[in-house]
């Protein structure tokens, strides 16, 4: 039952359990808010292409919100500095286009929480982390799959690595498709030369003379593109090193250890909050935590995310997920508010509560 | 006793051909009234009745079980029909109104030649001037589709209905998904088509509505036509 349950049993039971679910969070400290269906496309975007694809855009400068950390974010941002250290909680409808020949439904509800605040930030990814995991556990849902990931972490390897900031930069933006992001590792390992007819020294020059120049994509860019695919090559040991750390895949508690057998201690400062975030992980959740799987690649498409992610599954559809969004406040307003948030899937969790019932 | 309704472009090169096309059934379809007025009769087979419709609107008409059957082409039936293959099963490929769907960048992209080439360009380009590139083009799921299965990301698409292809000059898109059959009006333009960037081959198709009414009357006329023309009676429910 993924569809909407609007009337009869379904129904109360779907009310029931949000109800439940947000005065779990409310009594956790979590102040609710109703933060608005449509806000203003410009932000789309930062949720990158999955989001973009997913977002109804009313084609007058507004879109139909397709997840809440945007509309959240803008509802914290309009109280200002004073805010102290704000945590919200929030449920609602949600709108996703779906692809032709998708049946996936094209509204659904979505509960969650969000933390605002630069404090103890590996903390606050265990609490949210914890929060949600509670949340699906107090609901009734005892065994359900986990998988985290860490996006701050890729950037710390990416930025310990000999290449050049522009592979760098061309890295980062490709890590939110593994598949993609793993060809052109090995791709830019390798020259691609430059045709014939434009070789030379002022190949920018010679687009000029021999082809029709239009649009606003210019030469210089397609000069750029050219010479740096003919000269500007990743070294073999650094992709080497990079498709290693990709496919690092197991107990989030083993994951320092592995990422330093293959970097040893280059990247010590990432790894000293990434290993924070695990003795809070203990702290809170006892050592089993420490089993909880974790995937190099593992970053669930949302461009924001910069940090911890994660995701809690049933039968492939996704109950519950979260992660940390620091440079967001940046890319929409110019503020630095460091934030992390979750949410939860009612539907989907009452679904999956019946056929763990069966 | 509702008659089979039977849905052809209301005009143009697309319902000429149509028409021809049916002939070799016997079956004659003549515009009554002046040229202008939308109006037609079916001869040659009895308890066909005529619908003369927007070539981009057929698709909706099929889905919505409105006309039993119509002619359109599959670029359109997939752009703007989600489960198409259910609700409107081909009858027969028609072998006019050849068109395939490309993807066309600016002939001036000498490191642009392939999908993955455009990936690269889109990231730049979205660095380089804080906004997506735009690729113009009307049909939308498509070229979407396509582009997302092909692992190209950094895009925006922009809604175009016509003369897609001077977007690039006018600076309102960067690159074109259309539809082209001979390629000279790309060529015309100064664009060129990417090697892996065929997203479609199209024909204009006949197309039956699973959703319509289809009473043993039109079931029996149906069966009667697609004996005439040699072609399978697909299933219609």
């Amino acid at each position: 039952m993924s569809g909407l349950a609007r009337r009869g049993s379904d129904y109360r039971r779907l009310v029931e359990l949000s109800e439940s679910l947000l005065g779990g969070f409310e009594q956790a400290g979590y102040e609710r808010i109703d933060p608005p269906m449509l806000h203003d496309a410009a932000h789309v975007g930062l949720g990158g292409q999955t989001l973009l694809d997913l977002t109804y855009l009313m084609g007058n400068g507004l879109a139909l919100r397709s997840d809440f950390t945007v509309p959240v974010y803008l509802l914290h941002a309009e109280r200002g500095r004073d805010a102290g250290t704000p945590r919200y909680c929030y449920s609602g409808p949600v709108f996703r286009r779906s692809a032709p020949g998708d049946d996936r439904p094209t509204e659904y509800l979505q509960l969650g929480i969000e933390y605002f605040g630069s404090l103890r930030r590996e903390a606050a990814d265990v609490r949210i982390f914890a929060n949600i995991l509670a949340a699906l556990h107090r609901s009734g849902l005892k065994d359900v799959p986990v998988m985290t990931g860490d996006v701050a972490l890729f950037h710390a390897v990416l930025d310990a690595l000999d290449m050049s900031d522009r592979i760098r930069a061309r890295l980062r933006g490709l890590f939110w498709r593994p598949e993609q992001l793993r060809a052109q590792i090995t791709r830019m390992q390798t020259p691609i030369a430059v045709p014939d007819t434009l070789a030379g020294p002022d190949i920018e020059a010679k687009l000029h003379d021999t082809l029709t120049i239009q649009g606003k994509r210019s030469p210089a860019e397609v000069a750029e593109l050219l010479t740096a695919r003919a000269n500007d090559m990743l070294p073999a040991n650094t992709a080497q090193t990079l498709l290693a750390y990709l496919d690092i895949t197991g107990p989030i508690g083993q994951v320092p250890e592995l990422v330093r057998a293959l970097l040893g201690d280059r990247i010590d400062d990432a790894l000293a909050r990434f290993e924070d975030r695990l003795s809070e992980l203990c702290h809170r959740l006892g050592p089993e935590a420490l089993d909880t799987p974790f995937r190099a690649d593992f970053g669930r498409r949302h461009e924001y995310y910069d940090g911890f992610v994660f995701e809690m599954a049933h039968a492939g559809q996704v109950i519950a997920a979260g992660g940390r969004y620091d440079r967001l406040s940046q890319q929409v307003g110019a503020a630095d508010w460091p934030a992390i948030g979750g949410m939860i899937r009612p539907q989907i969790l009452l679904s999956a509560l019946d056929e763990v019932a069966k | 006793m509702t008659a089979l309704k039977l849905g052809l472009p209301s005009k143009g090169r697309l319902q000429q051909d149509a028409i021809n096309w049916f002939s070799k059934a016997d079956i004659t379809v003549a515009r009554t009234g002046s040229d202008r007025e939308y109006a037609g009769q079916v001869t040659g087979l009895d308890g066909i009745e005529l619908v003369l419709l927007s070539a981009s609107e057929i698709p909706r008409e099929l889905a919505a079980g409105r006309i039993h059957l119509g002619v359109t082409g599959e670029d359109l039936i997939q752009e703007k029909l989600a489960d198409w293959a259910q609700i409107t099963p081909a009858v027969a490929h028609m072998g006019f109104g050849f068109a395939d769907l490309i993807v066309a960048v600016p002939d001036s992209w000498a490191d642009v030649t392939t999908l993955r080439d455009l990936d690269d360009a889109a990231a730049q380009f979205h660095a380089n001037h804080g906004h997506r590139l735009r690729i113009a083009t009307k049909y939308h799921n498509l070229v979407r589709g396509f582009l997302s299965t092909q692992g190209v990301a950094d895009f925006e698409i922009v809604d175009s209905q016509g003369a897609t292809e001077g977007t690039i000059k006018n600076q309102t898109a960067e690159a074109i998904a259309d539809i082209t059959s001979s390629g000279a009006t790309l060529t015309a333009n100064h664009l060129r088509i990417l090697t892996d960037g065929e997203i479609l081959k199209s024909q204009a198709t006949l197309f039956a509505a699973r959703n319509a009414h289809w009473s043993d009357a039109n079931r029996a006329t149906f069966a009667t036509l697609c004996g005439r023309l040699d072609l399978p009676v697909p299933a219609l429910t």
